[in-house]
C-alpha cells in the first residue's frame, strides 16, 4: 500500500495540547490531551495518539510544526511559529472565506483579522486576565453548582440575561453569588455570565477593524450558548468548527506542509 | 465588505442629533426648573442653568466653541465672546449621570486602560460625536500630561489647531514674563484662527468678573471654616470646583458665588451645619472624587465626619489688577500650588489643616492620575509629623467598574476609627 | 562582531573617569550635558537596575517604574557617590521624582531644569534664561567657570559623539554583517564611562571598520522602534532574538542622542534651539513632527513595521499612541503597542505579540 507523507502541527497550551495531522488529501487524524506539568511529554504523547489513530509511524511525518504556550519545549518540532499566526491559516483552511478569527481558549482569548491568502493583518490578544475566557466559565459553573457542560444549553434556554458589572472574575463570582441568593432564575444568570464574556471579546474586536465571514475558535466555541451571544453582538452567524481546538494545530500542520513543499 | 461593528445604530445617530441640537436644551431649561422647584440651595440651580446654556450656546452655531483643558484659564474664551468646553467636567458630569461606561469603554479601545479614566471617557465622547465641534483646542500642560497630549490627538481627528499655554516649573520674572507672553500670543492666535474680535475694554472686563468671582469665592471659603461645616466636600467637590474650573470671567460665575457665599452666610449666622450631628472633621486632598453613584460620602455623614474642606478648591492666586489683564493671568497660572515643586503644595494642605481644623485627611488617588499620586507619600509623611490621621483611598473618579464598594467601606470605617 | 568588542575591550582597559572629578547624575536627554561637561564634571547617566519595591512606598505603586527604580536605587544607597543629581521638568513622573529625591535623600546639588514644550521663539529664549541659571547654579556650588570657550569646546566634542552616532548608524541601515542594533546600545552606553576623547577615539575607528563592510540587503522583518525604551536590552534584544531585524531605534538610548549642535554664535542660544528642536520626544507638544519624522524613518530604512514600546505609566507615550497609530494606519504601517516594565523579565505575553507580528510581516515581505 502507498503511504503518503504526512505533516504535523502541534499545538502546546497551558491546559491542553493538539496534534493534527496533514496529508496531501487534507486532514489524516487529530488528538486531543491535556497537558499537565510536562508540556514536552504532552507534545510527544499527542503526537503519538494522533499518529496511532493514523495508523501510521513517527517516520511518516516530513515535517512538525509546533505552536502555543508551550511551542518553545517541543525540540523535536521543525519550528516555531505562534498561536495568532496557526489560528488564521488554520481558520482560513476550514472556511476560505473567513476573515476574522474569535479564538477563546482557557486562559486567554485573542481576535485576530486575516486577508484572503490566510495571512495576519492584526491581531490584540487578551493573556493578563481570566474575563473573557473559558477560565471565567469554569469558575461560573462552580460557583452556580452546574456541569460546565451543561451551561451553554442552559443558557439558550434563558429568556433574559442579568447583566453582571464586575470586570474581574473574581469579583463576578461574588456578584454570581449574590444573585443566587437574591433568588434570580439560575438560567437568566448563566446567561448573564455569557454575555459578560462576549463584551469582553466585542470590545477586544473595538480595536481592530473585524470583517465577515467570523471564524469562532478555541474550546469555548464548543458552548452553543457562547455562540448564540455571539452571534447576536455581531449580528452575524459564525463558522464553528467541527473540533474548535484543534484549529491552532491545523494551523501548525498546514505550515508544516508548506515547509515540505518547499524544501522536499 | 462591510467592517463590523461600524455600522451605527440608527437609534445612537439619533441621540447624536439631540445632543448637539440647541432646542433640546431650551426645552430642557424648564424641564430642569421644574425638577429643581424642590432643591434648596439657589448656587445649584446656577450651575444647571449654566449647563444648559453653556451646552445650548456650543450647539448652536451662533458662537465659536473652544475644548479647553481644566486649568486653561477661561477667562480667554469669555474673553473673545467664545463658549469654552471642557471636556473633562463634562466626563464628570457623565459619570455622575451614569453614562460613563460606555464612552470609557470607547477610550479603552483606542488607549491604555492605566491611563485617567475621565480622558478616556473624554475620548469615548468626542471620537462618538456627543461633543459639540471644536473651532479650536486650547489647553495647558499644567497640571499634567494628558491635559497636552490628549488634546493633541483630538486636534488631529477634529482638524482643528490646538494651541498649547505651556507653564514653566519655575516662578521667577522670567518665568512671568514668559507666561504674560505667551496669554498674548494665545489671544492673537485665537482672534487670528477664529476670526473674531477682542477689544482691550472686553479683556480687562472679563478679568474684572473672574475677580469679582475671585472676592466670593474667598468669603465662601472662609465661611466654610466654621464649626459646624456648612457646606459639603462633596458637594465641594462637584458643582463649586465646577464652576471654578468652567465660570470665571462670566456673569454666571459671579451671580453664583455670590449667591453661595450669602446662603453660606446664612447658615454659618444660624450655626447650621450639613451635618445634624457634626463629630470629626476631614479635608479631602485631589480635584476629584467619585462621581457615579458611590456611597462614600453618605457613609461618612452616617457617622458624624464632615468633609468640611477640599483642596479643589483652595484659593491660590492673589487678587487680580483689571487694568493688567494678562498679568494678573499669568501670576494666578504661577501660584498654582499643584504646579511646581511639591512644597507648595504641602504648604497648602498645612493652611487647609489649621483653618479648617480638620481631625484627619482623606487623599484621593485616583487611578492613572501621577502627578496628584505621585506626591500623596510625601503629604502623609508631613501630615504624620503632625499628628493628623491620614489615609490614601484608591479609587476611581469616573469609571464605577473600577469601584468596589466592600473594599472602600473596610478603609473608611477604619479611618473613622482612627478619628477617635 | 568581535573587532567591536575588542576595541571596547581596550577602552574598557584604559580606565573610567577620573576619581577626583566629582559625577553629577542626570536623567533625560533635555538636559545639555554640554554645560556639565564645560565646568569641568563628569555627567553620570542615571540608568539603575530595579531594585526593591521600596520605592512605592514613596511614590505610588502605579508610577514610572524608571522612577521608581531610580528612587529605589537612591535610597538604597547606590547613588550616594553623585555630588549632585540634574532633573528636567519634562514629565510628572520626573517631577515627582525629583521631589521625592530631594525630600528623602537631599544631594549635595540638585538642579530641576524646566524644558518648555513648544519651539516658538519665546520658548527658546526662556529655555536659555534657564539654561544660563543651571550655569550660574553649577558656578556657584562646584566653584567652577564655565566659559564661552569652554562650552564650545564640550559642544565640540559631543559633536564629535554624535556625528560619529550618526555615521554608525547609517552603516548599521545599509547592513553590516553581523552588527546587531543591541551591539549598538551597548556601545552607546559605552559614553559615560570613560573620557570623551577616548570614547570618540574607539569609535571613530569602530565606524570606519563597519563603514568598510560590504553593503549587504537587510532581511525581512525589518521593523523599526520608538517609545519610552529606557532599558533597550530586553525589547530590542528580544525583537532581534526572534528574527527581526531592526533598521532604527527612536529612543533616548539610541537616536535621540544624535543631533549635532551648531557652532556659530551665541552657544547658550545654541543650544537651548537646538535641544528644543530635536526630534520631539512624546512629551512635547509637537505630535505631527514625530509622525512625520517616523514615517520618513520608515520610508529611509524600508521597514515593513513600527514597534512601538511604551513604558507601564508613561502617560505621555500612551496618550500619544492613537493619534501616532492614526497616521501610520493612513499609510498602511503596521504597528505594534507594547508596554513594558522597566527592565522586568519580559513575559510570555509580550514574547509572542512580538512573534506574532514579526510572523505577519514576514508575509508581506
Amino acid at each position: 500500500m502507498q503511504h503518503n507523507k504526512i505533516d504535523a502541527g502541534i499545538d502546546v497550551g497551558s491546559l491542553s495540547a493538539e496534534a493534527v495531522l496533514l496529508s496531501d488529501g487534507g486532514i489524516v487524524a487529530y488528538a486531543i490531551r491535556r497537558t499537565g506539568a510536562n508540556p514536552l511529554r504532552a507534545a510527544e504523547s499527542c503526537l503519538q495518539e494522533a499518529l496511532d489513530k493514523a495508523e501510521r509511524s513517527r517516520s511518516d511525518v516530513r515535517h512538525i510544526v509546533a505552536t502555543g504556550y508551550g511551542r518553545l519545549r517541543v525540540p523535536f518540532a521543525h519550528r516555531e511559529v505562534t498561536e495568532i499566526t496557526c489560528h488564521a491559516r488554520g481558520a482560513h483552511y476550514l472556511f476560505p472565506k473567513t476573515r476574522t478569527v474569535v479564538d477563546i481558549g482557557g486562559q486567554d482569548s485573542k481576535v485576530i483579522t486575516l486577508n484572503s491568502r490566510g495571512e495576519v493583518t492584526d491581531f490584540v490578544m487578551n493573556d493578563r486576565c481570566a474575563a473573557g475566557t473559558g477560565r471565567f466559565l469554569e469558575v461560573m459553573a462552580d460557583a452556580l453548582e452546574t456541569e460546565l457542560s451543561q451551561l451553554g444549553d442552559l443558557s439558550v434556554e434563558a429568556k433574559r440575561g442579568v447583566s453582571i458589572s464586575s470586570m474581574c472574575t473574581v469579583f463576578a463570582e461574588s456578584e454570581v453569588i449574590s444573585l443566587i441568593a437574591d433568588g434570580l432564575e439560575k438560567k437568566d444568570i448563566i446567561r448573564g455570565v455569557h454575555e459578560s464574556i462576549a463584551r469582553r471579546i466585542f470590545r477586544m474586536t473595538k480595536r481592530l477593524r473585524i470583517r465577515r465571514e467570523i471564524t469562532f475558535t478555541g474550546g469555548v466555541a464548543k458552548n452553543k450558548g457562547m455562540v448564540a451571544v455571539l452571534e447576536r453582538l455581531f449580528k452575524t452567524k459564525l463558522n464553528i468548527p467541527q473540533e474548535p481546538q484543534v484549529v491552532g494545530a491545523l494551523g501548525a500542520a498546514l505550515l508544516a506542509r508548506e515547509m515540505t513543499r518547499q524544501a522536499p | 465588505m462591510a467592517t463590523i461593528g461600524e455600522e451605527e445604530k440608527i437609534s445612537h445617530r439619533a441621540l447624536k442629533r439631540v445632543v448637539r441640537n440647541p432646542l433640546t436644551y431650551w426645552s430642557l431649561a424648564p424641564l430642569m426648573e421644574i425638577v429643581n422647584l424642590r432643591e434648596q440651595s439657589r448656587a445649584y440651580k446656577i450651575w444647571v442653568r449654566y449647563l444648559i446654556w453653556m451646552m445650548r450656546s456650543a450647539c448652536s452655531k451662533r458662537k465659536k466653541v473652544i475644548w479647553m483643558s481644566a486649568f486653561t484659564p477661561v477667562e480667554l474664551a469669555y474673553a473673545v465672546g467664545a463658549i469654552p468646553i471642557l471636556p473633562e467636567i463634562i466626563a464628570a458630569l457623565v459619570s455622575y449621570l451614569g453614562w460613563a461606561p460606555p464612552f470609557i469603554s470607547i477610550g479603552n479601545s483606542m488607549m491604555s486602560t492605566d491611563v485617567c479614566s475621565f480622558y478616556r471617557c473624554a475620548l469615548g465622547l468626542a471620537v462618538e460625536g456627543y461633543l459639540p465641534r471644536p473651532d479650536l483646542i486650547v489647553s495647558s500642560s499644567h497640571l499634567c500630561d494628558g491635559a497636552n497630549k490628549f488634546f493633541s490627538y483630538l486636534s488631529q481627528r477634529y482638524a482643528c489647531s490646538h494651541l498649547l499655554l505651556d507653564p514653566p516649573y519655575d516662578t521667577g520674572p522670567e518665568a512671568h514674563g514668559y507666561v504674560t507672553d505667551q496669554l498674548r500670543y494665545l489671544l492673537a492666535h485665537m482672534v487670528d484662527l477664529m476670526a473674531v474680535s477682542l477689544s482691550e475694554e472686553e479683556l480687562c472686563k472679563v478679568v474684572g468678573l473672574s475677580n469679582t468671582m475671585r472676592k466670593y469665592m474667598v468669603r465662601i471659603n472662609r465661611l466654610r471654616m466654621a464649626i459646624p461645616a456648612p457646606f459639603p466636600g462633596s458637594e465641594g467637590l462637584s458643582y463649586l470646583a465646577g464652576m471654578g474650573f468652567c465660570s470665571p470671567g462670566s456673569t454666571w460665575g459671579v451671580r453664583f458665588s455670590a449667591i453661595l457665599a450669602r446662603e453660606l452666610e446664612d447658615r454659618v449666622a444660624k450655626k447650621r451645619g450639613y451635618l445634624d450631628n457634626e463629630r470629626y472633621r476631614v479635608l479631602w486632598l485631589h480635584h476629584i472624587r467619585p462621581y457615579y453613584q458611590n456611597d462614600i460620602f453618605q457613609f461618612l455623614s452616617s457617622q458624624g465626619v464632615s468633609v468640611c474642606f477640599e483642596e479643589a478648591n483652595y484659593m491660590y492666586w492673589p487678587p487680580f489688577d483689571p487694568t493688567k489683564p494678562l498679568d494678573s493671568l499669568a501670576h494666578k497660572i504661577l501660584s498654582n500650588v499643584w504646579a511646581g515643586p511639591l512644597e507648595r503644595r504641602l504648604g497648602a494642605v498645612k493652611e487647609m489643616v489649621n483653618n479648617y481644623r480638620v481631625n484627619g485627611v482623606i487623599h484621593f488617588s485616583h487611578w492613572g492620575c501621577r502627578q496628584s499620586c505621585g506626591g500623596a507619600s510625601i503629604i502623609g509623611d508631613f501630615l504624620k509629623d503632625q499628628g493628623v490621621p491620614y489615609m490614601i483611598l484608591y479609587g476611581d473618579g469616573a469609571d464605577p467598574d473600577n469601584y468596589f464598594p466592600g473594599q472602600t467601606r473596610t478603609r473608611l470605617q477604619a479611618f473613622v476609627e482612627m478619628l477617635g | 562582531m568581535k573587532v567591536i568588542r575588542h576595541i571596547l575591550d581596550q577602552l574598557g582597559r584604559q580606565g573610567g573617569r577620573a576619581e577626583s572629578v566629582a559625577s553629577v547624575g542626570w536623567t533625560c536627554t533635555y538636559i545639555p550635558i554640554e554645560i556639565v561637561e564645560a565646568a569641568g564634571l563628569t555627567p553620570a547617566r542615571i540608568l539603575p537596575e530595579p531594585s526593591s519595591e521600596k520605592a512605592d512606598a514613596y511614590l505610588d505603586p502605579n508610577f514610572c517604574p524608571y522612577v521608581r527604580a531610580c528612587l529605589g536605587k537612591a535610597m538604597d544607597g547606590e547613588y550616594k557617590g553623585l555630588s549632585g543629581i540634574i532633573v528636567a521638568n519634562t514629565c510628572d513622573g520626573m517631577r515627582r521624582l525629583y521631589d521625592a529625591w530631594c525630600h528623602y535623600m537631599p544631594p549635595g546639588f540638585a538642579f530641576i531644569l524646566d524644558v518648555p514644550r513648544t519651539r516658538s521663539p519665546n520658548a527658546i529664549a526662556y529655555f536659555r534664561g534657564r539654561l544660563q541659571a543651571f550655569v550660574r547654579a553649577l558656578e556657584e556650588y562646584f566653584k567652577a567657570e564655565i566659559t564661552e570657550d569652554s562650552l564650545r569646546q564640550a559642544t565640540e566634542e559631543i559633536n564629535r559623539t554624535r556625528r560619529l552616532y550618526q555615521r554608525l548608524i547609517m552603516n548599521h541601515i545599509q547592513g553590516v554583517p553581523g552588527l546587531r542594533y543591541s551591539a549598538l546600545l551597548a556601545l552607546f552606553s559605552k559614553e559615560w564611562e570613560g573620557p570623551r576623547r577616548l570614547f570618540n577615539d574607539a569609535l571613530e575607528e569602530i565606524v570606519r571598520i563597519t563603514g568598510q563592510c560590504t553593503q549587504k540587503e537587510l532581511f525581512s522583518p525589518r521593523v523599526l522602534v520608538t517609545g519610552s525604551i529606557l532599558d533597550g536590552t530586553s525589547i530590542i534584544e528580544l525583537i532581534e532574538e526572534l528574527g527581526g531585524t531592526i533598521v532604527g531605534v527612536d529612543c533616548c538610548l539610541a537616536e535621540r542622542m544624535v543631533q549635532e549642535v551648531p557652532l556659530d554664535g551665541d552657544i547658550l542660544n545654541a543650544l537651548s534651539e537646538s535641544y528644543l528642536g530635536k526630534i520631539p520626544c512624546a512629551r512635547m507638544k509637537d505630535t505631527a513632527t514625530r509622525a512625520k519624522f517616523l514615517l520618513r524613518q520608515v520610508e529611509k530604512t524600508r521597514a515593513q513595521g513600527l514597534i512601538y514600546g511604551a513604558l507601564k505609566f508613561c502617560d505621555p507615550y500612551l496618550y500619544e499612541f492613537p493619534a501616532l497609530k492614526e497616521k501610520l494606519q493612513k499609510r498602511d504601517v503596521p504597528i505594534l503597542f507594547l508596554e513594558g516594565e522597566y527592565r522586568g523579565r519580559l513575559g510570555g505575553g509580550i514574547r509572542t505579540r512580538v512573534q506574532a507580528f514579526l510572523e505577519m510581516l514576514a508575509n508581506f515581505g
